[in-house]
């Protein structure tokens, strides 16, 4: 799972008793047996996942010296390791969806990825759409190229230029993630298949967005006025304090 | 369903990957994107957890973590 840190108040708390009272930073990395219980200490960097040099995991036996967690086939490695522990053939098919739109637009953009958004009303056919798109999202031909949500009477479909109700939108979203255009749409009532070949045509004609700097689009965001309002205060002691993050308090550590 | 481990791979190889079909939109990783989906999940699965958390945000200015 990936969570967007400060965006919910109950995963916030997640984060805050994993941390172990220490300060919540703007990242985590653990890992979790299936009912959650950790398996490794949590940190603001994935060190932990492998272990470093002269430290090894708690209940594990230490990883090979040297391993390098930003190593993308090193930490496969490791993650195969850890995992062989939980054999499981159960397929996956829970659709992962975001909390809501805006926040949504705002992840897709962050990884420059096509946003599949339901804008269906009616509780059966999001229900139906449910289903089709899970199987969707889980194909080999589709995981990991798209994201999705189902947008709620209570979002706001005027950031997404060409949304409208009853659909399913392909939506490709704005740099700053707080706009989207609609690249491809159809009905709600649309069958499976053409779920499948909406996708595969907006992913066929898709224009990659290219390599980003993240100093310059700090720079042209702060320039053009764009901001981000998180829904829990930033509680990271290496980010600085400025307008609408305010800091939490801090908490006692636990005793130990 | 490409397991986790066969997509990290594949990210740092360049050697004997299939062509991909959609060259301009890579496939990554499909996370779960909130704790209930994903615990509910990795329960029903008996499949183990990466977790990670990150701020869609940085110095207050979205679309980039």
């Amino acid at each position: 799972m990936r969570l967007a840190t400060y965006e919910d108040e109950e995963e916030y708390e997640v984060l805050a008793e994993l941390f172990e009272g220490r300060p919540v930073p703007n990242t985590a990395f653990l890992l979790l047996e299936p009912d959650g219980t950790p398996m490794t200490r949590t940190m603001r960097g994935p060190a932990m996942l492998v272990g470093s040099e002269g430290r090894g995991i708690p209940r594990w036996s230490p990883p090979s010296a040297g391993v390098d967690a930003t190593d993308p086939a090193a930490l496969a490695t490791i993650l195969e390791s850890r995992s062989a522990r939980f054999p499981s053939e159960t397929p996956i098919h829970a659709l992962p969806t975001p909390a809501d739109l805006r926040l949504a637009l705002n992840v897709a953009a962050c990884d420059s990825q096509p946003l599949v958004v339901v804008t269906a009303t009616d509780e059966k056919e999001r229900a139906r759409l449910r289903a089709a798109l899970s199987e969707l999202a889980w194909s080999e031909a589709f995981v990991g190229r798209a994201q999705y949500v189902f947008a709620s009477a209570g979002d706001d479909l005027t950031t997404i230029a060409g949304a409208e109700r009853g659909a399913v939108l392909v939506v490709r979203p704005g740099r700053f993630g707080q706009t989207g255009d609609v690249v491809a749409k159809l009905a709600a009532t649309s069958s499976p298949e053409a779920l499948v070949e909406l996708l595969g045509e907006a992913l066929g004609e898709w224009e990659p967005i290219g390599a980003r700097d993240s100093r310059q689009h700090v720079r042209d965001g702060q320039r053009d006025g764009v901001g981000w309002e998180t829904r829990v205060p930033v509680s990271d002691p290496n980010v600085p304090e400025r307008s609408g993050h305010g800091r939490r308090e801090r908490r006692e550590p636990k005793d130990s | 369903m490409i397991p986790l481990t066969l997509v990290l791979a594949l990210a740092g190889s360049g050697q004997d990957a299939p062509a991909d079909p959609f060259p301009t939109a890579p496939a990554a990783i499909q996370w779960f994107t909130t704790w209930e989906q994903a615990r509910a999940e990795a329960a029903r699965t008996g499949r183990p957890i990466l977790f990670t958390s990150a701020a869609p945000q940085c110095s207050g200015v979205p679309g980039i973590w």
